[in-house]
């Protein structure tokens, strides 16, 4: 996997990934220190909410070290760990909206402001990016958020969503497209 | 060149996933049509806005908070046929080389 990103989780050397297998737990301890913070960011940009998503890292190392003697190299660790992160969090995001299903993952984009300048903001249209992003179902979200939040290759986002290339390359089409639609008030106040 | 053509190759035109043969028709078609570089420049904008979304560090404790749930010894391994450990008090490895 062709990393572009140094804060993204990279492969694990081979010995490390063996120590894990024989159950050593400094091993584990490695492995978890190098690559948690990246699992954490990509769990809280599902659920954008910081308590959840340390929940879910959690969640995602345990099954890591309940898992980890099934990894077979045949993919990059971090393409393993992100398919995996990936799954934990699709599957607390529904369980989420089973429990809640008026709510749609608790977050709703504001309605534009009076002040098209105002909302022009960056920080306030990533604020209601983040928010349109939330509703975007989980089949464009998950490409999304691997492809143009977390710099992933097509091929890459592909491998963790075990769908193909164009399929990857399609869904996050898609999800730009309903994004483009959804912040269409926020877009045009910009250019006022 | 069409509108549809070069609307539907711009995700991949951000993403840098396009080859050098599907490239150079589509910048041709946006240095010409308004309407297909007013949408590339919209998708840009939500990338950048999605890319410096704020993202809080994770807490220090998280490795204490794993550590708790591991198991403490042989017995403590998941065999197969086994429940999940995740959501569960118990987990599966032994403390090798740990002093």
């Amino acid at each position: 996997m062709a990393l572009r990103d140094a804060t993204r989780p990279g492969s694990a050397p081979a010995e490390l990934i063996a120590a894990c297998q024989r159950g050593d737990e400094r091993a584990f301890r490695r492995l978890f220190e190098s690559h948690h913070a990246a699992v954490f960011r990509l769990a809280y940009r599902f659920v954008l909410n910081a308590d959840e998503a340390a929940d879910l890292t959690q969640d995602v190392f345990l099954r890591v070290f309940e898992r980890i003697d099934t990894f077979r190299c045949e993919c990059a660790f971090s393409t393993w760990l992100y398919r995996l992160a990936t799954n934990v969090c699709l599957n607390h995001l529904r369980s989420r909206r089973t429990s809640a299903p008026a709510d749609a993952d608790g977050i709703e984009p504001r309605a534009a402001t009076d002040d098209p300048a105002q909302s022009a903001a960056q920080g306030e249209m990533s604020e209601q990016v983040t928010a349109s992003v939330s509703l975007l179902p989980d089949s464009l979200r998950a490409p999304f958020v691997l492809v143009a939040m977390e710099g992933l290759s097509y091929r890459e986002a592909a491998d963790v969503l075990a769908v193909s290339v164009e399929a990857a390359r399609m869904r996050v089409s898609r999800a730009r497209q309903q994004l483009r639609t959804t912040l269409k008030p926020y877009l045009e106040g910009g250019r006022d | 060149m069409t509108c549809l053509r070069c609307q539907e190759a711009l995700s991949a035109l951000i993403d840098q996933e396009l080859s050098a043969v599907e490239l150079a028709p589509i910048q041709a078609h946006l240095r010409t049509c308004a309407t297909c570089a007013h949408a590339c420049a919209e998708m840009l904008c939500i990338d950048a806005a999605a890319r410096v979304v704020d993202c809080p560090e994770a807490p220090p404790n998280l490795w204490s908070r794993v550590e708790r749930a591991l198991p403490r010894g042989p017995s403590e391994r998941k065999r197969p046929g086994q429940p999940s450990i995740v959501g569960g008090a118990h987990t599966r490895f032994s403390r090798v080389g740990r002093k």
